[in-house]
């Protein structure tokens, strides 16, 4: 089990990645993202996606990550008058509402001085935080996080696993 | 029926000089794994298993090697072994 | 893929739980935790982001090669810490699964074909392909038939590289960036006014500003870092006005103070209307204007930059005059705008007198510091010169300029647009430091650093960004190379100029690229090109900040940078098969010798050794050519500005800061230009200096409302207006690839008032055409979207490539500065 696991992360770091999946046959539509639609044409249009709505967190790629949000946002007020995320998301909000509050940066200055409350330049959340729709991906994305790269190394470090 | 795995964590606390020994008893265990050592003759083992029953047995058996002056429970955990086996990709 | 499996996520838990309760050190094994500091232990490096001319600072982590996180450098006076979502994904932008990773040549049966397929190719055969097409071309038409497209995406010395292989090199000007989509009218606003490009202002202005006034710009979405600090100074200074103008309803509407949706056009009836106001209300600094403010009133009926032929231009006065003006006095030009009164003003707008006055009063009120700010609202408009030039119209004659808090504030669109595109001077009329081609002293001075023979530089001006499309399609260029952009997808009116001149059979396309774009795919030759931290680059963003980053980490597969593409390509050519004899009888040193060998290996470009590059990082063009290039071509690029207001540091200086603003004289960046005190360029004793200018006064302007190239009717009811959305960086050839911000939002929609929606019988949802006379695209319906147009008007965005909305959009530009105006055109929506 184990050799089999290391041996699929370590391929995207090992093997460079190929072009598309029918890289070695020659070809004319290139376009990735346009499924095969040919230039000078427009195939249909898909349906409008939902918004997930699952309340699931999902693994960040990075600590640095904003978190995603997990479900809908419609017709949210934020503006000038009221923050509609705060309702839930802000410090003494979670106790009811056991929704995750917002970190600690966000009672940060331009200076990096911690304020009484959330700092006006985190004001609007979808700046960084996005819903996101069950639109299936166009094309795949091989990056790997630390902990694979990481256990590459370890791979590489030990020898044979 | 639905199968269950069980993976639990102890900790072993032994006589430094006859470390060695117990690690090897350890070792011949069939679903035991040592996870880390000490000198101190601190053992953390991970088990893996299809019931608590064999745990709660390799516990017992542990706790009576020579050299052992302890053995704890730290972590239990039980899950469904369908499950698992649908994440990892193993054919049902 | 997935990571850590369950099983191993549960027993590293069980494991780090004993280990804590015997105090041990948790285990490396134990996965989730590992504390081995040589494997934890990542490589932190700055880089500025790779998208919109904000210029914020990022901190990038490598790993065995890899990219492994990003997040925003707190040391970074720009953004402080903070990523807009698009920044927080940087890490990402890289590793699409498509990345091209070897050049790819259309082939029939072995053999090059233009109808043939793309066949993998080595370098070698990719160069010869091209070398034999070049040479042929030049040969046959002269430097005119070959052409370059490049962009402010380029790294400061990729636009110098290619400025000078083109302008020198091959003595052809027909090199243009897509800057020219973007940041045209703001140059030709900055050269008319004040004589030299780029804002007096910086962002420090975001502090110390009373009042915001956002033209047709939505900082919200597409400058959401700089939007931090309007929102921080507007929440925490309770005084503060925000005044929001657009055509229809976006998120920076969220934070207005004072709304205000406008009709397509009559941002000039408003500005006007503001400047009559300042005029009738006496709030005039007289003093200011008398000293350092001329007027000039500016040729009218200039038309619409379509082709020669269209109606619109046979019926225009002054189309080829378009940039003309003659002095005019203070009294001419307050009679000139006292037309445009408020009642005009809101006749035309369809802007509530109430909101007019408001924001006229912003500006007047001699208390209220004041920034304007814009981007393609203004500059995609085919009065986009004068949009910009009204602008500062209405700060100089209130003297709210150049001080902090008081600036008319340009944001630009791309990450070096102005270092790149504006400083290098890769438009088709431009050389280094504001110079032009059309200037013989400038060529003279140009040739003179380049270390080149006097004549070498070509006086005509080259053909632009669309001009260069109408010319592939009438056979002028045939030879055509383009550089970290996605014209095909950006470029108005695909279905007319664009693709019937990519796939001309007289013509030979090649695209470099890092994926396999729309452009790509109506290329005959595709190229792989590095990306971002895979070389080593500079940017300048909009405020005038220079910033550098080292190669983080090595491109896949074949892939190189544009630079070394560039000057590997110079190497296919000699003097004597691409220069004229005159010049080489004259100068029979030249003779011989390679394009590499004068325009790279000339004793400046390569006078730096390998050795002073930094140990630590990869350096890939350098270690091939064997001479640390990117030095050579700054330090020689450097040359031009220095002492000419446009000082750069040394090299070295910006792998050290988060970037400086020029010009950086002894040492020290310049916040506030052409003001005493914060610019050491000005006189003493002048207090301001608008030294752009010879007699060191800045421009007022006299021009009217003029009528957009297109507006709806029977036929076309509607108005289209086009642009970007937060979580996509331009045609969206990274950003769609990152599955987070592809599925945060996935389609370009037909964003639409449900009323319109209704009338038509159409709901949330309904696909439909978008057809315009130029061409139709297909979408569906959006009528609960971000953005809330007013009846009437559709938005939709261009990031998708299913959905390629510059099928639709009109050709139609700006007569100065040649920009187009993707902002307006007529189109009717027809259910599919």
């Amino acid at each position: 089990m184990k050799h089999l696991r290391l041996a699929i992360l370590a391929a995207p770091i090992l093997l460079a990645p190929v072009f598309v999946a029918s890289s070695a046959i020659a070809q004319n539509q290139v376009a990735t993202l346009r499924n095969t639609a040919p230039l000078d044409q427009e195939g249909e249009a898909t349906q409008i996606p939902g918004i997930v709505n699952t309340d699931i967190r999902q693994v960040r790629n990075y600590p640095d990550q904003p978190p995603l949000i997990p479900h809908k946002t419609d017709n949210y007020q934020v503006d000038l008058n009221s923050n509609k995320c705060l309702s839930c998301h802000s410090r003494t909000a979670v106790e009811i509402s056991q929704a995750p509050m917002i970190s600690v940066t966000h009672f940060m200055n331009r200076e990096g001085q911690t304020l009484g409350a959330v700092s006006p330049r985190r004001y609007f959340c979808n700046q960084c935080h996005v819903v996101q729709t069950n639109a299936r991906p166009l094309v795949e994305n091989e990056f790997v996080d630390i902990d694979r790269v990481i256990d590459y190394v370890n791979t590489q470090q030990s020898g044979a696993d | 029926m639905t199968e269950e795995i069980h993976i639990s964590s102890l900790l072993v606390r032994s006589n430094p000089a006859q470390m060695e020994g117990v690690l090897a008893d350890i070792k011949s265990m069939p679903c035991a794994e040592i996870s880390q050592t000490d000198p101190s003759g601190k053992i953390v083992v991970l088990f893996e298993a299809d019931s608590d029953r064999a745990i709660g047995d390799a516990l017992a058996k542990i706790q009576l090697l020579d050299g052992v002056a302890s053995a704890a429970l730290v972590f239990h955990q039980t899950c469904d072994a369908q499950d698992l086996a649908i994440e990892e990709g193993v054919p049902q | 893929m997935t990571g850590l499996t369950r099983r191993d996520a549960i027993k590293a838990q069980a494991a780090a739980a004993a280990a804590l309760a015997a105090g041990l050190p948790i285990p490396a094994a134990a996965q989730n935790l590992v504390t081995d500091a040589s494997l934890t232990e990542l490589k932190w490096s700055k880089a500025p982001c790779r998208f919109c001319g904000t210029g914020c600072s990022i901190m990038v982590a490598t790993k065995a090669g890899r990219v492994v996180a990003t997040h925003g450098d707190t040391q970074a006076e720009v953004n402080r810490g903070l990523n807009c979502v698009k920044g927080y994904f940087l890490s990402k932008i890289m590793y699409g699964t498509d990345r091209l990773t070897q050049p790819l040549l259309r082939k029939t049966n072995g053999e090059y074909d233009k109808e043939g397929e793309f066949t993998p190719v080595s370098w070698d055969e990719a160069f010869d392909i091209m070398a034999e097409k070049w040479k042929k071309t030049l040969a046959e038409k002269g430097p005119e038939g070959i052409g370059m497209f490049g962009s402010g995406q380029w790294t400061v010395w990729e636009g110098y590289a290619a400025s000078k292989l083109m302008k020198a090199g091959f003595r052809s000007n027909n090199i243009d960036p897509n800057a020219r989509h973007c940041m045209a009218s703001a140059v030709g606003g900055f050269m008319r006014t004040f004589g030299i490009d780029e804002p007096m202002g910086c962002y420090d202005d975001f502090e110390n500003a009373d009042a915001f006034v956002l033209w047709g710009s939505n900082m919200a979405e597409m400058h959401p870092i700089l939007w931090t600090r309007i929102t921080d100074r507007r929440f925490s200074h309770p005084h503060v006005k925000v005044a929001v103008l657009s055509t229809f309803t976006h998120r920076s509407f969220d934070l207005a103070d004072i709304p205000a949706v406008f009709t397509p056009q009559t941002d000039l009836v408003m500005l006007n209307y503001i400047a009559n106001y300042i005029i009738q209300n006496d709030a005039v600094h007289k003093d200011f204007v008398a000293k350092h403010v001329n007027f000039r009133r500016g040729n009218q009926d200039i038309g619409y930059g379509l082709r020669p032929e269209h109606p619109l231009e046979q019926m225009a006065e002054n189309n080829d005059k378009a940039g003309g003006s003659e002095p005019m006095s203070f009294e001419e030009f307050a009679e000139f705008v006292s037309e445009y009164t408020l009642e005009k003003a809101e006749e035309m707008s369809g802007v509530p007198a109430e909101t007019l006055e408001k924001i006229a009063k912003l500006y007047a009120d001699p208390d209220t510091k004041v920034m304007s700010l814009w981007t393609m609202g203004a500059n995609q408009h085919t009065r986009g010169v004068w949009a910009n030039n009204l602008l500062y119209n209405i700060h100089l004659l209130t003297g709210k300029i150049a001080t902090p808090g008081n600036s008319p504030f340009s944001l630009t669109g791309q990450p070096s647009a102005c270092g790149t595109a504006r400083e290098v001077g890769t438009f088709s009329h431009r050389l280094p430091a504001d110079m032009v081609v059309k200037n013989p002293e400038h060529r003279a001075y140009a040739e003179n650093i380049w270390k080149l023979p006097a004549g070498t530089v070509p006086g005509w001006v080259g053909s632009h960004a669309v001009k260069q499309n109408r010319d592939l399609k009438d056979g002028k260029i045939n030879c055509y190379w383009v550089q970290v952009n996605n014209n095909m997808q950006a470029a108005p009116n695909m279905m007319e100029e664009g693709l019937p001149g990519y796939r001309n059979p007289d013509n030979f396309i090649v695209v470099s690229d890092a994926y396999p774009t729309v452009t790509a795919e109506a290329a005959d030759l595709i190229l792989p090109a590095a990306m971002w931290v895979e070389k080593e680059g500079a940017y300048g963003n909009a405020e005038r900040r220079t910033q550098f980053w080292y190669q983080l980490v090595d491109a896949p597969g074949e892939s190189m940078s544009d630079l070394w593409q560039l000057a590997e390509f110079s190497k296919r050519f000699t003097t004597d098969e691409v220069w004229p004899t005159e010049i080489l009888d004259a100068n029979p040193e030249y003779k011989g010798k390679t394009l590499f060998e004068v325009l790279y290996a000339n004793g400046k470009v390569n006078k730096y050794e390998l050795t002073e590059k930094a140990r630590e990082y990869g350096n890939h063009e350098s270690e091939d050519f064997g001479f640390y290039i990117q030095k050579g071509l700054f330090e020689e690029y450097a040359e031009f500005g220095r002492g000419k207001a446009h000082d750069l540091a040394p090299f070295e200086t910006y792998h050290e800061t988060r970037g400086l603003r020029w010009p950086v004289v002894d040492g020290k960046e310049t916040r506030w230009r052409f003001k005493e005190g914060s610019d050491s360029y000005v006189t003493p004793g002048a207090d301001y200096e608008f030294y752009g200018k010879p007699d060191g006064k800045a421009v007022i302007f006299a021009l009217p409302y003029e009528p957009p190239a297109e507006s709806p009717d029977d036929e076309y009811p509607m108005w289209l207006a086009t642009g970007r959305v937060l979580e996509h960086w331009h045609s969206g050839s990274m950003t769609q690839r990152v599955p987070e911000l592809y599925q945060a939002i996935p389609d370009a929609l037909c964003y639409m008032h449900p009323d319109d929606a209704k009338a038509q019988g159409f709901r949330r949802g309904t696909e439909v055409r978008i057809i315009s006379r130029r061409g139709e695209i297909r979408t569906r319906v959006e009528t609960r979207g971000r953005n809330k147009p007013p009846k009437g008007l559709v938005f939709v965005p261009w990031f998708d490539a299913r959905r390629l909305i510059n099928k639709v959009t009109l050709d139609a530009t700006d007569p100065i500065s040649k920009q187009t105006d993707f902002k307006k055109c007529a189109v009717r929506i027809e259910a599919v």
